[in-house]
């Protein structure tokens, strides 16, 4: 299994958004709290890889996601079902770069479905970056016990 | 002749996306069916008659690569065309897939465009 670090955990995300959604987003900071409206993870599990990744956004960052995506103004979208949609279908994004990233494209690692959740998840690697002031964190928990 | 597109993706904001980009393309709202799944995929499939399917591969119930193999097993629809639009990449994968004789590949994330030029290549590709 290939290493990930955060600063490549960043540039797969922001890669993510500006191709899908055109949406550029900065590296976040942790001084101020920030609200998460909705979180979503997904499992990821192969001969080279094991673990899991999470997003959790704000109901603001997930608008501006969902309407770039739909092609509609922030104001027409429902913030939960298409921002939630949208948060599901970017996690199942970034989870298929990361795969890549982590196993290369020889390694037979299958995704899981992204699904909702009630929480953040926690993670060895922890991404905030932010979109004009809403806040979108990224976590990967690696299992390297499971992976070998 | 209006081309008759089946848009298979667990996401209803990927389906909206294909959807848009297909109409941008040249089709038209009315001649283009959702479903969720492989499953449903196929009980339209059964049912109606595609010019092409644009096909996500990590579904729940029934997946993409299921999908195909049992749309090719069927002489009514064994030739039917059908684009893989997904973040899938794994070479054996694909491999599987193109033995099976899909029609295209698209890896996510796309640019909106890239999947429109692509959609309006294969609708003046059609009879």
């Amino acid at each position: 299994m290939n290493a990930i670090d955060g600063a490549r955990l960043t540039s797969l995300t922001t890669s993510a958004l500006e191709t899908v959604a055109f949406v550029a987003v900065d590296i976040g900071t942790s001084d101020q709290p920030h609200e998460f409206a909705r979180h979503g993870e997904i499992q990821f599990h192969g001969q080279g890889a094991h673990g899991r990744l999470s997003l959790s956004a704000s109901d603001g960052f997930l608008a501006e996601l969902a309407s770039s995506m739909l092609g509609v103004e922030p104001e027409e979208v429902d913030a939960l079902r298409d921002g939630q949609a949208a948060l599901l279908e970017l996690l199942n994004i970034v989870a298929g770069e990361v795969i890549v990233e982590l196993g290369g494209q020889e390694e037979a690692i299958k995704l899981g479905m992204p699904a909702s959740t009630a929480a953040p998840m926690t993670g060895e690697i922890e991404v905030l970056l932010n979109s004009m002031g809403e806040p979108l964190r990224v976590a990967l928990a690696l299992d390297t016990a499971a992976a070998s | 002749m209006i081309p008759r597109i089946l848009v298979v993706d667990d996401s209803p904001v990927m389906r909206k996306v294909v959807r848009r980009a297909a109409i941008q393309a040249g089709a038209q709202d009315g001649s283009i069916m959702e479903a969720g799944n492989g499953r449903e995929a196929l009980d339209l499939v059964d049912k109606n008659w595609f010019d092409v399917v644009l096909l996500d591969l990590n579904m729940p119930i029934m997946d993409g690569l299921h999908f195909v193999r049992e749309v090719r097993a069927r002489e009514a629809t064994k030739d039917l065309g059908i684009v893989v639009v997904t973040t899938e990449s794994n070479r054996q994968r694909m491999a599987e897939l193109t033995e099976l004789g899909i029609s295209g590949y698209l890896h996510k994330p796309f640019e909106p465009e890239t999947l429109r030029e692509l959609i309006a290549k294969i609708l003046e590709g059609l009879p």
